[in-house]
């Protein structure tokens, strides 16, 4: 994956920068609005990550820039995360927007996600199988192995959202955000009670099991 | 119409009033004609005998018509030596001597139909009567079209006053209404909004261009809070950013499993740092207004179900009983997103401070609003202690035995005021009931509408 990091602070750029490269991607660093337009019309990049404040011309700006041209994903990573800044990034066409401080793995499998959304939409369906769990998403029937598994609205949901990402990590706050929509903030971790109930339905009476928790961050199916 | 009918008794009055005031008139005045008759009288020699008398008038009568004077001399026998035949016939009742009448020197004051007298009886020297009276009738005739005219002046005045009132009034309360829709778009979060300054430059034109300055300067003093929260916020996570960063980079390579794991403690507590300070600063973006209002027609049963089954396998874990309840036709209008966390917040601190008990979701109306209500029967909060439990970073239980950060109850009650109510904690004997109260039509959109959930990077 080939990332451009459009970002002020050059700690947590060169931060970012040492993970991602470690993680096997590549990375170039834009310090400044300009110079993120500028690396944008010379070079290819799968996903872009934007800092909001920038000197010369700032994060919405270029993505206003950006609207109406061809171009990578952009992920908007800033310290404004309030809901309204949230739905502002999103609207002025950000693909995802991530709050700072961030758990480096969130935001590297926010990234894997966009960089590769398109090959995620061509293989979603009505009917979703990943090993012998299987969903017919219209009728909203779920069964493994042929034995049909009982789930509520919002179980279904995530094992929705899952089985849409076999063998990915999907992040809890991606989660959320997916399952009851941005701007919620739950006091207590919902996320986490409902997969664990979602687990017990699809994993307890089979074998082996799908669902694994990938350790502070999330989950992944099969 | 009462108003009309007001007028209409005060001018009806002023026509009495004024009527009896020029009969008054008229009578003072006639009583000054006897008086000047008579002193006249005296001034040339008396009255004399009646047969005198009546050859004093009759040389008189030649430079001075009688006009509405009626004057008599009657013998003592009662003939009618002088004057009026058909007056005296009505008066002589009263004059004639002999009588049952007095005969003496007196006033008389006598009305009939069509006409009215007032006059003076002197007793002459050989027993006659000098009758002189004044007929009231015609003068009062002559006066009648007055009372009217007062009367009408009295009405047309009335009337016009109010139409000039009304017109003058009208133009007031258009501009106090403008001025009052002007603040309740401002106080909605149209921050754009300012009275618009018509009409004359009077007292309404300096309160406008006042309420405008005051508008600018909060406007401005918000834009520089929010710009301040925006500079805290950034200056606070970069460096949370760089300390958790480091963190999780340390425990990374840290060989030492317990150190590793005090390291992680320490990531988990710069994650609970963010979501205290996500909390903080949502709390600051609905209490200011800057967050976008989505207000649309809600299904309430749909959101408080989503809610319950959003905490279902928490309150199964703590034995907690669930029901909804939502009145039929309830046309609640709202943002869904708040309104969803408000229910959040509220069933979150029922299942932390009343586990196990039944726990009761519900929305309806009463006295015109829209209620949600989130009953518990758990402890409950003693009077004094629920206007604290809103206030925030408020923990009524201070041990840590109760997760959370103390704004749950902020939240709520923000969001209420957003939608133009308010938070209301009650005894819920036992226990806890939390009503949010909302406007009833819901506050006008102040902000493009935001879609519950925005598409994310998934499917």
């Amino acid at each position: 994956m080939r990332v451009l990091i459009v970002e002020d602070d050059a700690a947590v750029s060169y931060w970012i920068g040492a993970k991602l490269g470690g993680s096997g991607h590549s990375c170039r660093f834009a310090g400044d609005g300009e110079d993120a337009l500028r690396l944008l019309r010379e070079e290819a990049f799968d996903v872009v990550v934007l800092d909001r404040m920038l000197p010369k011309l700032d994060g919405m700006e270029v993505l206003r820039r950006l609207q109406g041209t061809r171009h990578p994903p952009v992920l908007v990573l800033s310290a404004l995360d309030e809901t309204t800044e949230r739905v502002a990034g999103l609207r002025a066409g950000a693909d995802d927007y991530l709050g700072k401080p961030f758990d480096f793995a969130e935001l590297l499998v926010r990234l894997e996600h966009l960089a590769t959304r398109r090959a995620v939409l061509a293989g979603a369906g009505d009917v979703l199988e990943v090993a012998d769990l299987v969903m017919d998403v219209t009728r909203r029937h779920v069964t493994r192995r042929g034995v049909p598994i009982e789930l509520t609205d919002k179980e279904f949901k995530l094992l929705h959202i899952l089985m849409s990402n076999p063998g990915r990590t999907v992040t809890r706050s991606m989660l959320l955000e997916k399952a009851w929509g941005y701007g919620f903030n739950p006091p207590t971790n919902l996320v986490e009670v409902h997969v664990f109930k979602l687990r017990a339905k699809i994993d307890k009476d089979f074998d082996p099991p799908l669902l694994k928790t990938v350790r502070a961050i999330g989950y992944v199916l099969g | 119409m009462a108003i009309g009918a007001v007028f209409l008794v005060v001018a009806g009055a002023a026509v009495l009033w004024s009527r009896a005031l020029l009969v008054e008139l008229v009578n003072e005045h006639v009583g000054d004609l006897l008086e000047r008759d008579q002193e006249t009288h005296r001034l040339h020699g008396g009255f004399g005998d009646a047969a005198a008398l009546v050859a004093e008038l009759r040389r008189r009568e030649r430079f001075a018509p009688e006009g509405t004077r009626r004057r008599m001399v009657i013998d003592r026998d009662g003939r009618v030596l002088y004057g009026d035949e058909a007056m005296a016939q009505r008066l002589l009742a009263v004059v004639a001597c002999g009588g049952p009448a007095p005969c003496e020197t007196g006033r008389i004051d006598q009305r009939g139909d069509g006409w009215k007298v007032r006059g003076m009886v002197v007793r002459l020297g050989d027993g006659g009567r000098y009758v002189n009276a004044y007929d009231l009738q015609p003068m009062l005739d002559q006066l009648r079209a007055v009372p009217l005219a007062a009367g009408c002046g009295v009405l047309v005045f009335l009337l016009t006053s109010v139409a000039f009132g009304i017109r003058f009034s009208a133009g007031t309360l258009r501009r106090v209404s403008a001025i009052t829709m002007a603040l309740t778009s401002y106080a909605a979060g149209d921050r754009d909004r300012r009275v618009a300054i018509t009409g004359p430059d009077d007292e309404f034109a300096r309160l406008g261009r006042e309420i405008n300055r005051t508008l600018d300067r909060v406007t401005r003093l918000v834009e520089e809070v929010s710009s301040v929260s925006s500079s805290i916020a950034h200056e606070m996570r970069t460096p949370l950013t760089h300390l958790h960063n480091r963190l999780v980079t340390i425990a990374e390579n840290c060989p030492d499993d317990t150190l590793r794991r005090e390291l992680e403690e320490g990531i988990e507590e710069t994650r609970r740092i963010q979501h205290l300070f996500r909390a903080i600063m949502r709390l600051g973006e609905i209490e200011t207004g800057r967050c976008t209002l989505a207000v649309e027609p809600l299904d309430a049963k749909a959101l408080l179900d989503e809610v319950a089954e959003s905490y279902l396998p928490l309150a199964e874990g703590t034995g907690t009983v669930i029901t909804v309840a939502v009145e039929r036709d309830l046309d609640l209008r709202g943002d869904r997103t708040l309104l969803f966390q408000t229910v959040a917040n509220l069933v979150d601190n029922a299942l932390k401070y009343a586990p196990g008990e039944a726990l009761h979701l519900s929305a309806g109306r009463r006295d015109g609003w829209n209620e949600i209500t989130v009953a518990d029967h758990g402890r409950g909060l003693a009077p004094g202690q629920r206007a604290l439990a809103v206030q925030r970073f408020c923990r009524l239980d201070p041990s840590d035995r109760v997760p959370g950060h103390g704004l749950g109850l902020a939240i709520v009650d923000a969001i209420a005021r957003l939608h133009g109510g308010a938070l209301r904690l009650e005894d819920n004997g036992p226990g806890l009931r939390a009503v949010v109260r909302l406007e009833r039509r819901g506050r006008p959109v102040t902000a493009p509408a935001v879609p519950g959930a925005i598409t994310g990077i998934l499917h």
